[in-house]
C-alpha cells in the first residue's frame, strides 16, 4: 500500500486542515474531518474529506463546537456534513485539488445565498478588477 | 527594463504602506520622550518584520499558501480557533485606530471634529475594497505615502546638533529621570507597531492576489529586505523630528498635530501641507489593509474563495467578512474613544499575539514539503529564532508592564 510516493502517512499533518481548491485554484473549503470505514479485513481507509461547518463543529467538540454547529445549522439549514470522496481527490500537496464538477458539487450553501440574496444585487459585484 | 520597474514600484509601495497610524503616534511620541534612545527598538523591529515578510512571501511564492492557511495548518482546528478570534480582535482594533487616523487627518485640514467624518470615511474604504483594482490601491496608497518622507528633509533643514542625536543613538537606555519600566513599556509599543501581525497577513495574502510564482522570489527578497528598511527609516525621522524639536522644548505627544510640529517648524506650510498628505495616504492605506487582512483571515481559516482578484460575487462571504469589519472598526471610533489612545492598545496587544502569528510561519519555512529547495537557509533561521526570542519577550512582558506603568503615562 503506497500513497503519494509513501507508506505511512500521517493523517492530521498531511490531510487534515488542508485547503481544498479546484482546478483554477478557487478555494472550495478546509478539510474539516476524515470519514472513516473499517473494510472487512479490520483495517480503516479514508473514504471521504468532510468539510463545512457540520464538519468542523464535530472535531471542534466542547462548547465552542456546539456553538459553530449551532450557527451552522442556522446558516445553511443542513445537518450534513459536505463530502468529497477520496478517490475525486486530483493531487494532494500544500492544497488539495478537486475537479470543478466534484467542487460544484460541494459547495457552501451559505455562500450562494450570500451571493445570490445580497452581494449581487450591489452595483458592481459582478466586475472582477484584477 | 519593466521587471526592475516592477521591482521599485513593490518596493516603494512596501516603503509607504510599512508607515501606519501606529507608527506615526509611537515614533513622535518616543522621539518628544526619550530622542533617539529607543532607536535600537527599530532597528529590532525592522530585521524582524522583513525576516518574517521574506519567509511568508517565498511560502506564497513557491507553494501559494498565505499566512493563515499555514496557522490552521500547523495548529490545527482548535488552537487555530483561538489563534483566529485573538487576530481577528487585534486586527480590528488597529483598524479602529487607522479609521480614527484617517478622520483625525481630516479634522486637521478641514478643522471639522474628527467624529463627524467616521463614517464617510468607512463607506470610503470600503468603495475602494469594492471596486479599486488590487494593484492600483497598493501603489498608489504606497506612492502617496512616501510624502511621510518629509519628516526627514524637516530633520535635515533643522540642522539639530547632531552630536546630541547620535550620543542618543547609542545610549540604549532611558534618559536621566525616565524610570525604566516605562522605557520598556513604550519600547514593546514600537516593537509591536514595527512588527503589527496584520502586516504578514497582508503582505501574504497581496502575494497571492498579485499571483506571485516562483519567477517573483526576487522581488519578495526586495520588498522585504530593502522596502521595510526604507520604511522603518520613515519612522525614525518622525522620532528624530520630535526628537530634534519637542523633546527640548519638554512638549509631550498626545496627539496627532504635535507631531506635526517640527515639519511646520522647519518647512513651514509646505511642509505641513505635504505631512498631512503623508499622514493621509499612510492611514488610508492601513485602514485598507487593516479591514482586508480582517477578511484575509477569516475566509482563510475557514477555507472561503477570498481576494480581490476575484469578482466579489465569486467571494461573497469574504466580501462580507470586510465589510463588517470596516463597520466594526468605524463604530468604535464613533463611540468617541481618543484614536491616539486606541493606537497605542493596539500596538501593546499586538504585541502579546505575535508569537501566535510567527511561530507557524517559521515552522512552514523549515518544511521541504511547501518550499522544496527554498527553504530557511541558516541565516533566516538564525535571525528568525533571535525575532521570536525577542517576541516572546515582549509578548509576556506587555500585559505587566501595562499595569505596571499605567499604559506608559
Amino acid at each position: 500500500m503506497w500513497w503519494q510516493g509513501q507508506r505511512t502517512v500521517d493523517l492530521v499533518s498531511e490531510l487534515l486542515d488542508r485547503q481544498i481548491e479546484d482546478d483554477d485554484g478557487r478555494g472550495v473549503g478546509k478539510v474539516d474531518d476524515l470519514e472513516l470505514v473499517r473494510r472487512a479485513d479490520g483495517r480503516w481507509e479514508v473514504t471521504e474529506l468532510l468539510l463545512g461547518g457540520r464538519a468542523l463543529a464535530g472535531r471542534l467538540g466542547g462548547r465552542v463546537g456546539r456553538l459553530v454547529g449551532w450557527l451552522t445549522r442556522r446558516l445553511h439549514g443542513s445537518d450534513q456534513p459536505r463530502g468529497i470522496p477520496l478517490s475525486r481527490v486530483t493531487a494532494i500537496g500544500p492544497a488539495v485539488r478537486v475537479p470543478a464538477e466534484v467542487a460544484d458539487a460541494v459547495r457552501s450553501p451559505s455562500e450562494r445565498w450570500l451571493r445570490e440574496r445580497v452581494i449581487s444585487r450591489v452595483p458592481g459585484a459582478g466586475r472582477a478588477r484584477e | 527594463m519593466k521587471k526592475w520597474l516592477g521591482l521599485t514600484l513593490g518596493v516603494l509601495s512596501a516603503v509607504g504602506g510599512f508607515v501606519d497610524i501606529g507608527d506615526i503616534v509611537e515614533n513622535g511620541l518616543v522621539g518628544a520622550r526619550y530622542g533617539m534612545s529607543l532607536t535600537w527598538v527599530i532597528v529590532l523591529g525592522v530585521i524582524g518584520i522583513a525576516t518574517y515578510a521574506h519567509m511568508s512571501g517565498r511560502i506564497v511564492a513557491v507553494s501559494g499558501r498565505p499566512v493563515y492557511d499555514l496557522v490552521r495548518e500547523r495548529l490545527g482546528a482548535k488552537a487555530a480557533l483561538a489563534n483566529l478570534v485573538g487576530s481577528l480582535l487585534i486586527t480590528l482594533l488597529t483598524l479602529a485606530a487607522e479609521i480614527g487616523g484617517v478622520a483625525l487627518v481630516i479634522e486637521l485640514a478641514t478643522g471639522v471634529d474628527h467624529l463627524v467624518w467616521v463614517l464617510l470615511v468607512g463607506v470610503g474604504l470600503w468603495l475602494v475594497v469594492w471596486r479599486v483594482r488590487f494593484q492600483t490601491m497598493e501603489q498608489t496608497l504606497g506612492f502617496a505615502g512616501l510624502a511621510v518622507a518629509v519628516f526627514v528633509v524637516a530633520v535635515f533643514c533643522l540642522d539639530p546638533d547632531w552630536g546630541t542625536l547620535g550620543s542618543q543613538v547609542v545610549r540604549v537606555t532611558p534618559p536621566e529621570g525616565e524610570p525604566l519600566p516605562t522605557y520598556l513599556y513604550h519600547a514593546i509599543a514600537l516593537f509591536g507597531s514595527a512588527m503589527t501581525p496584520y502586516e504578514v497577513f497582508f503582505f501574504s495574502s497581496g502575494g497571492v492576489e498579485e499571483k506571485w510564482s516562483r519567477a517573483d522570489l526576487a522581488v519578495v527578497k526586495m520588498n522585504s529586505f530593502v522596502g521595510f528598511p526604507l520604511g522603518g527609516l520613515l519612522g525614525l525621522g518622525i522620532a528624530a523630528a520630535t526628537a530634534a524639536v519637542l523633546l527640548p522644548a519638554g512638549v509631550q505627544v498626545d496627539n496627532i498635530s504635535q507631531v506635526l510640529l517640527p515639519v511646520a517648524l522647519s518647512l513651514g506650510g509646505v511642509g505641513l501641507v505635504i505631512g498631512l498628505f503623508g499622514f493621509a495616504a499612510t492611514t488610508v492605506g492601513a485602514a485598507l489593509e487593516t479591514g482586508l487582512s480582517a477578511g484575509y483571515a477569516v475566509a482563510q481559516f475557514f477555507g472561503w474563495e477570498w481576494g480581490k482578484r476575484v469578482r466579489p460575487a465569486g467571494a461573497a462571504r469574504f466580501h462580507l467578512a470586510v465589510a463588517l469589519s470596516l463597520l466594526a472598526g468605524a463604530l468604535v471610533v464613533q463611540t468617541g474613544v481618543d484614536p491616539v489612545a486606541l493606537t497605542e492598545y493596539s500596538l501593546v496587544f499586538s504585541a502579546v499575539a505575535l508569537p501566535l502569528t510567527y511561530l507557524p510561519v517559521l515552522i512552514v519555512a523549515n518544511d521541504t514539503d511547501y518550499l522544496g529547495e527554498h527553504v530557511n537557509g541558516r541565516i533566516s533561521n538564525t535571525l528568525g529564532l533571535l525575532t521570536l526570542v525577542v517576541v516572546v519577550l515582549a509578548a509576556a512582558a506587555a500585559i505587566p508592564l501595562m499595569i505596571a506603568t499605567g499604559a506608559g503615562a
